[in-house]
C-alpha cells in the first residue's frame, strides 16, 4: 500500500469514528434518567394500588381521614410529572408506542382521581349516616318509649331502624322503598317526598321530638340513598384499568430500551472497528515513513561515504603529485646539472684550446657535449612521458609494423651507446608478418629495459634479448647477470624518480623502468619480473596486438 | 388530631361532641379539613331560599361540571377563631352562629346553645403559633 492510501484510509477511519462517537454520545442511554423514568413508571403502578387500598380502609372505617388520599394523590403527580418527559433515547415507533400508553395512563389516573373526589364527598356523608343513624334512633326510641300513646310511633321507628341496618348489610331497591315509605309516614314536612305506591298511614309524633325524629329521618334517607351511590363509584375507581395501562407502558419502555442497546451496540462496534481501522493504518503510515527516511538516510549515508572516499583519493594524488614535484625538483636539479655543467665546460675548452688541441682530442670534448644534451633531451622525453601519462593523456597509437625489424634497430641503437665490447643473445622467433603495434611505445619500453640490462651489469657480462610471439601478443624477455632489484624495493620499481638503493654511482634519473610502466600501461601490456641481488634480473613483457579500431 | 397540649373538661367534651355530631366526618386529618370537597347543604338547603349570587356554585365555576353546583372545598378549621366572618360568603359573623349553621344544613341537626358553645371552646384550642407568635387575627 502506497503511502498516500495510508493516509486517506487514516483519516477516513479518523472521521468515521468521530461520527460513530457524535452518534453513540447522542443516543446513548443517560442511565440516571433511564432509572429515573422506570422508577417513575413502578412508582405510578404502587401508588395506584395502594390509592385502591386507601380506599377499601376508609370504606370500612378503619381509616378515618383523607390524609393518605391526598398524599398520594400529590405523588402521583409527582410521577406523572416524570412520565411526562420519556428519555431522549426513546424514539421512533417505540416513543409513539410509549406516548400513546402515557396518554392513556394519564387519562385514567385522572379520571380515577375524579372518581376519588367524589368517593370522598360522598363517603363523609355516608359515613356520618352509618355511625349516626343507630346512635340516634335509639335515643329517640328511648324518648319515644318515655311518651304515652307512642306506641305507633315507637313501632314505627323500630322498623325504620331494622330496615335500614339490614340495608346496610344487603342494599335492594325494595328495602330501599320500604324505608322512604316509612319515612314517608313518619314525616310531617315530606321529606321523602310524595311516592304514589306508599300505603303508609301518618304516624301521630309528639311534637316535642319532632326535630330528633328529623335528623334521624334525614340520616335514614342518606343510608338507603347513598349507600348504592357509594358501592357504585368505589367499584368503578377500583376497576378502572390502571394497572394494565401501566403494564403495556412499561413492556413498551423495556422494548424501547432493548431497542437503544442494540442499536448503541451496532455504533458500539463501528467505533471499535474504526478506532481499529485507524491505529492500523496511523501505525502503518508511520512506519512506512520510517523506512523511507532510513532508506534516504543510507541512501545519503552511502553518498556521503563515497565522497569521503573520492576526497581521500583527490588527496591522495595531490599528495603524490606533490611528492613526484618534488622528486622531480631534487632529481632534475641533480641529474641536469651533470650535463649542464659539462656542455658550458667542455665548450669553453673547445673555444679556449681548441686550436692548440689536436684533433682527437676536440673530437672527445665534442662527443661529450653531443652526449650530455642527448642525455638531457631523453630526460625531458622521460619527464614529459610520465607526465602525460600521469594526465591521462598517454594513448596507444597503433601502425602495422614488422616486429623484427623494430627490435633489431633497437637493439642496435641501445648496442651503440653501451659500446661495442657488450655480448648480446639476441634470439627472435617474430613472424615476418606485420602486426598492429604502437611503435613509439614499444621502443620506449625496449629501450629502457635493454639499456637497463647493460647499465646494471658488469661489462663482461653478456645480456639475452628474446622476442616471441603468440596468436594475440609480443612476448619480450630481457635478461641480465647484473646487481639485481632488493626485494623489499620491488613495489617501488615503476615509481617515477625512484632509484634502487644498491644503483651507487651508476648515472640514472629514475624514470625509465616508469616509463616502461606507463607505456605498458598504456598498450594494455603486462611486465613480469624475477631478480635475485647480485645474480641478476629476468624481464618478461607481454604487449598485446592491437587491432586497427582500437 | 390536635397535637400536643391538655384540654379542658369543657374543650373535651366539646371535642366528644365535634366527633359524634359528625363534623369530623369531613373536618377530618392533620389539618382538621381542607382535604376533599362537600356539598354546601347536604341536608337542608344551605342559602335557606335566598337569591343564588354566582360564587354560590362553588367548584362549578371551575370544572364547569353541574354536579359539581355548591360544592366548596372542606376548609381547615386550624386557626379558624381567627379567620371570621366565615363560610365562601361571610355569612356568619361569630364561630356560634357558623358551628349552628353547619349542623343544621350538613349534618341535618339543631343543636342546642349548650353544645354549640361547647364545640366553639374546642375550635379555639386550634389556634396555633407560627415560629412562636401568635397569628394576627383577620377580624377587625
Amino acid at each position: 500500500m502506497t503511502l498516500t492510501t495510508l493516509r486517506v484510509v487514516f483519516l477516513l477511519s479518523l472521521l468515521g469514528l468521530a461520527v460513530s462517537v457524535g452518534i453513540l454520545l447522542v443516543t446513548r442511554i443517560d442511565h440516571p434518567e433511564s432509572e429515573r423514568f422506570a422508577a417513575a413508571l413502578a412508582m405510578s403502578s404502587e401508588i395506584d394500588s395502594r390509592i385502591d387500598k386507601e380506599v377499601a380502609q376508609i370504606r370500612l372505617g378503619r381509616t378515618l381521614h383523607y390524609d393518605g388520599l391526598v398524599r398520594l394523590a400529590d405523588r402521583m403527580a409527582v410521577a406523572q410529572g416524570e412520565l411526562s418527559r420519556p428519555p431522549a433515547f426513546v424514539s421512533g415507533a417505540e416513543r409513539e408506542e410509549l406516548i400513546a400508553a402515557l396518554a392513556e395512563q394519564a387519562r385514567l389516573i385522572e379520571a380515577k382521581q375524579g372518581l376519588v373526589e367524589v368517593f370522598k364527598m360522598e363517603q363523609a356523608v355516608l359515613g356520618n349516616a352509618l355511625r349516626a343513624f343507630p346512635h340516634n334512633a335509639e335515643r329517640l326510641l328511648q324518648r319515644l318509649r318515655a311518651e304515652q300513646d307512642a306506641e305507633p310511633a315507637v313501632r314505627a321507628v323500630e322498623r325504620l331502624e331494622h330496615d335500614v341496618l339490614l340495608h346496610t348489610q344487603r342494599p335492594g331497591a325494595g328495602l330501599a322503598a320500604r324505608v322512604r315509605c316509612a319515612v314517608a309516614g313518619l314525616s310531617d314536612i315530606g321529606l321523602a317526598g310524595k311516592d304514589a305506591r306508599c300505603e303508609v298511614a301518618a304516624v301521630q309524633v309528639p311534637p316535642s321530638l319532632r326535630p330528633e325524629l328529623d335528623t334521624v329521618l334525614r340520616y335514614a334517607l342518606v343510608v338507603v340513598g347513598r349507600q348504592p351511590r357509594v358501592d357504585a363509584i368505589t367499584s368503578k375507581l377500583m376497576t378502572l384499568p390502571v394497572d394494565a395501562v401501566t403494564a403495556r407502558a412499561s413492556a413498551s419502555y423495556a422494548r424501547a430500551q432493548h431497542a437503544a442497546r442494540e442499536h448503541g451496540r451496532a455504533w458500539l462496534i463501528w467505533t471499535f472497528l474504526s478506532a481499529m481501522t485507524a491505529l492500523a493504518t496511523g501505525t502503518g503510515y508511520i512506519i512506512a515513513r520510517l523506512q523511507t527516511s532510513a532508506r534516504q538516510l543510507r541512501l545519503t549515508t552511502a553518498r556521503l561515504e563515497e565522497a569521503l572516499a573520492a576526497l581521500r583519493r583527490e588527496r591522495d594524488r595531490d599528495l603524490e603529485i606533490a611528492e613526484l614535484k618534488s622528486r622531480f625538483v631534487s632529481m632534475t636539479s641533480h641529474e641536469f646539472r651533470t650535463p649542464l655543467s659539462v656542455i658550458p665546460s667542455s665548450a669553453e675548452l673547445v673555444s679556449e684550446y681548441g686550436e692548440k688541441w689536436g684533433k682527437e682530442r676536440r673530437a672527445e670534448h665534442l662527443a661529450r657535449i653531443q652526449e650530455s644534451a642527448r642525455n638531457m633531451s631523453r630526460m625531458l622525453d622521460g619527464v614529459l612521458l610520465v607526465g602525460r601519462a600521469e594526465a591521462g593523456m598517454l594513448e596507444a597509437r597503433p601502425a602495422p609494423l614488422r616486429l623484427g625489424e623494430v627490435t633489431a634497430a633497437v637493439l642496435r641503437e641501445v648496442g651503440e651507446t653501451a659500446g661495442p665490447a657488450r655480448r648480446v643473445e639476441y634470439e627472435c622467433q617474430a613472424p615476418d608478418t606485420a602486426v598492429w603495434m604502437d611503435e613509439k611505445l614499444l621502443r620506449h619500453v625496449l629501450i629502457n629495459l635493454l639499456s637497463n640490462a647493460f647499465k646494471y651489469s658488469p661489462a663482461d657480462c653478456p645480456i639475452y634479448f628474446g622476442v616471441r610471439t603468440d596468436e594475440h601478443s609480443a612476448i619480450f624477455e630481457v635478461r641480465d647477470e647484473g646487481i639485481g632489484i632488493p626485494e623489499q624495493e620491488r613495489d617501488m620499481l615503476f615509481e617515477a624518480f625512484h632509484r634502487c638503493s644498491n644503483a651507487g654511482d651508476i648515472p640514472g634519473t629514475g624514470l625509465g623502468m616508469a616509463v616502461v610502466k606507463k607505456s605498458l600501461d598504456a598498450h594494455r601490456g603486462s611486465i613480469d619480473v624475477e631478480s635475485k641481488l647480485g645474480q641478476g634480473t629476468r624481464f618478461v613483457v607481454r604487449i598485446p596486438f592491437l587491432e586497427e579500431a582500437a | 388530631l390536635t397535637g400536643k397540649g391538655e384540654l379542658g373538661a369543657r374543650e373535651a367534651d366539646g371535642y366528644e361532641l365535634f366527633k359524634s355530631v359528625g363534623c369530623a366526618s369531613c373536618h377530618q386529618g392533620i389539618n382538621v379539613g381542607g382535604n376533599l370537597f362537600q356539598r354546601y347543604g347536604v341536608m337542608e338547603d344551605a342559602f335557606d331560599g335566598r337569591e343564588l349570587a354566582e360564587s354560590d356554585y362553588g367548584r362549578m365555576l371551575v370544572t364547569g361540571r353541574e354536579e359539581d353546583a355548591h360544592v366548596f372545598r372542606v376548609p381547615s378549621l386550624r386557626n379558624v377563631a381567627l379567620t371570621a366572618p366565615y363560610f365562601h360568603d361571610g355569612s356568619a359573623e361569630t364561630l356560634e352562629a357558623a358551628v349552628q349553621h353547619m349542623g343544621r344544613v350538613q349534618l341535618g341537626t339543631v343543636l342546642t346553645t349548650d353544645e354549640i358553645d361547647a364545640i366553639v371552646a374546642f375550635l379555639r384550642t386550634l389556634t396555633g403559633e407560627l415560629d412562636g407568635k401568635p397569628f394576627a387575627t383577620s377580624a377587625p
